[in-house]
């Protein structure tokens, strides 16, 4: 839930003057008094998520799966840059757009990934990574 | 704490940050993939409404567009077309689990620390002040343009390479698994 | 932000929910009356006058028939879909607006009510993020099933969604482009006024092949025939609801005339002007009235076109739906993007050689 909603987006405004928001047809619904959003709180959350992919990433056979756990660490790197986004004042727009081109590469590789798993499993009929030893000797 | 306890953003944080985390947990322990995909959703939904929570609307709406519509139905069009062992019994891990986990516990014990010891507690100042379309749009075509027509190159590179993978026996099947990323 | 607020939005929302419920009871009705008389039959006529209870009679006898659930469904997902089906379904609406805002004094302030459940800063994404998770129950009611059938309809449903979001997504591109704003209530205000006085000045007159392409893919997205390979029943028994009996199999139901309700109000929002129409010099509540009307009226002529395609096209076949979808719909899409981009750049910077 946006704590600002606005109706044009068009002009920025200081947050702080409420009697200026309203006369643009902005709420503020932000309780006055200090915020106390720790930009860590984000970034433990983003860790967890990483890690969580990388455990998953491990110990998967089935190569989905796996797929599956990169789409994880790829989301907790999206957590990250909106965190900081929001955290430093003059980023401009770019965590966020950071995080749209982490979506779209994230979007090309589940394509050719699963192109790849696909024909392997036509040939193998077996997705598991660790059956895939054909180039071991 | 008890400050960071009455600010009710802090509220919707920990509930999402706690469906985070469970379905997170869930993506990589659960014995069924398409459970693994629907729980990966609760988890990319979740986040969407912690960017919502940050007031990055634009993201977390192409979030749910890209990556909850699109990739994860790909996802479960892969798992459905490549008959994946869905049923509880199937060996879905490695035996030894107990290196990755501690792999995984050291990189976030790494990354959280870092993380921790750099930012300490320094506060997000500007939670409601959302970044308007117009600006990530001015953004993205001015100062990250470079950035943004290497992203394209990519697509297209993608584009070329599932078109090849799927051109070697063409069924309708692979070739929309390809195709996709001309959405993106 | 006080009680009244918060009342407002409760009524909102209790408003777009007995609507769309009305609607479907309606569109049900009318599409069985409209494809009988293009079939030279009658339709239904015994329950209410015209046969128009017909809706609530059949809805009653679903509510009492015995839901079978067989053995080898997947319980959770089973029992899940039918609810996750109905709730994009009533989401999408909420940023539709359906009329002007009008002012009410409440609690001793003057509030603008609008006639939209929000608007939000991104609404066109938000439609499209909604309508892309529509497609979430069927692939679950198929999968957990546990039957060939329901499988083969989830799998096919997959494929259609993600074929033909791509090129609505690409269809909805230029209306951006025209209105400059990704706001559905800035839509449509960009698409008031006319030019020279007669032609109204809405999106599909510029861009009237977006509109052809927008609507192909809505078609395609409500599995609405000749799109239905989902729900095939010569080819695959019903599909994804073949194991679904009883009032489950009636919220599939439901939400399917939803969708098409959605997305004919959407079509008619984005491309025919919303509630923009001529109020004659109107004032007063009439001048409120008429533009709630002009919004129904446009979202009813374009579900007309629904039921008529439907009586009309026999079902594609799979590949064929494929190829349209990717080899026609798409690049046409994407030829117009650059065209109507090429226009709008022009008529804001001027030609390239000034």
């Amino acid at each position: 839930m946006p704590l600002l909603r606005r109706r044009k987006p068009r002009k920025k405004r200081c947050r702080h003057d409420s009697k200026e928001l309203e006369a643009r047809g902005l709420e503020l619904r932000i309780p006055e008094g200090g915020e106390l959003v720790l930009l860590n709180q984000f970034l433990i959350l983003g860790a967890l998520l990483f890690s969580l992919g990388v455990y998953g990433l491990l110990v998967r056979r089935n190569a989905v799966m796996v797929l599956l756990s990169i789409e994880l660490m790829l989301n907790a790197v999206n957590v990250n840059l909106v965190a900081f986004e929001s955290f430093l004042r003059n980023a401009g727009a770019g965590g966020q757009i950071f995080a749209i081109f982490v979506i779209t590469v994230a979007a090309a590789e589940v394509g050719i990934g699963l192109a790849i798993i696909l024909l392997i499993f036509r040939n193998r009929t077996s997705a598991n990574v660790d059956e895939l030893d054909l180039m071991k000797w | 704490m008890s400050d960071w306890f009455s600010e009710p953003a802090n509220w919707v944080f920990l509930v999402l940050a706690l469906v985070i985390a469970v379905s997170a947990v869930r993506v990589v322990t659960s014995t069924n993939v398409v459970h693994s995909a629907l729980f990966l959703v609760l988890a990319l939904g979740a986040t969407a409404g912690l960017f919502l929570l940050l007031s990055a609307e634009f993201v977390a709406w192409v979030l749910v567009l890209v990556y909850i519509g699109a990739v994860i139905v790909l996802f479960l069009f892969g798992i459905m077309i490549t008959r994946a062992p869905t049923g509880p019994n199937v060996e879905m891990d490695h035996r030894p689990r107990a290196p990755a986990a501690m792999a995984a516990f050291l990189m976030f014990i790494v990354t959280a620390g870092s993380g921790l010891t750099a930012f300490g507690d320094q506060e997000i100042t500007r939670l409601g002040d959302g970044t308007s379309t117009e600006l990530i749009g001015e953004q993205l075509l001015q100062r990250f343009v470079i950035p943004f027509e290497v992203v394209s190159f990519v697509l297209l590179a993608a584009l070329i390479g599932g078109i090849t993978l799927a051109r070697r026996d063409a069924s309708p099947a692979e070739e929309e698994a390809t195709e996709e990323e001309v959405q993106a | 932000m006080d009680g009244w607020d918060v009342a407002i939005v409760i009524v909102k929302v209790l408003v777009v929910f007995a609507l769309l419920l009305a609607a479907t009871i309606l569109l049900v009705w009318i599409e069985r009356k409209v494809v009988a008389d293009m079939q030279n039959r009658i339709g239904p006529e015994r329950a209410g006058p015209w046969g128009i209870l017909q809706t609530l009679a059949d809805g009653l006898k679903l509510l009492f028939k015995e839901q079978i659930r067989p053995n080898k469904v997947e319980v959770g997902m089973y029992l899940l879909a039918p609810v996750l089906t109905l709730l994009p379904a009533f989401l999408i609406f909420m940023v539709i607006p359906i009329g002007v805002p009008f002012t009410v004094t409440l609690g001793g302030v003057e509030r603008v009510v609008s006639m939209q459940g929000t608007d939000l800063n991104v609404g066109l994404l938000y439609i499209l993020a909604m309508s892309s998770l529509a497609v979430y129950a069927v692939v679950l009611a198929g999968w957990s099933s546990g039957s060939k059938y329901p499988l083969l309809g989830g799998v096919r449903a997959t494929a259609q969604a993600i074929s033909y979001e791509a090129a609505m997504g690409l269809a909805l591109v230029p209306v951006v482009f025209y209105a400059g704003s990704l706001s559905i209530s800035e839509i449509v205000a960009a698409q008031s006024g006319t030019w020279g006085g007669i032609v109204p000045r809405w999106n599909i007159v510029p861009l009237f092949l977006s509109f052809v392409i927008f609507f192909i893919a809505i078609i395609a997205e409500t599995n609405r025939a000749p799109f239905d390979l989902v729900e095939a029943e010569q080819e695959i028994v019903g599909g994804f609801h073949t194991e679904y009996s009883g009032f489950r199999f009636a919220c599939f139901f439901l939400a399917e005339y939803i969708n098409m309700f959605n997305m004919s109000a959407i079509a008619a929002t984005l491309f025919l002007g919303g509630w923009n129409g001529p109020t004659f010099g109107l004032t007063g509540f009439v001048s409120w009235l008429l533009p709630i009307i002009y919004f129904f009226i446009k979202t009813f002529v374009l579900i007309f076109i629904f039921m008529w395609v439907r009586a009309t096209l026999p079902r594609f076949r799979y590949d064929q739906l494929m190829t349209l979808g990717w080899k026609r719909l798409i690049p046409a899409a994407l030829l117009w993007l650059v065209l109507s981009a090429v226009v709008v750049g022009w008529r804001q910077f001027g030609a390239p050689w000034t």
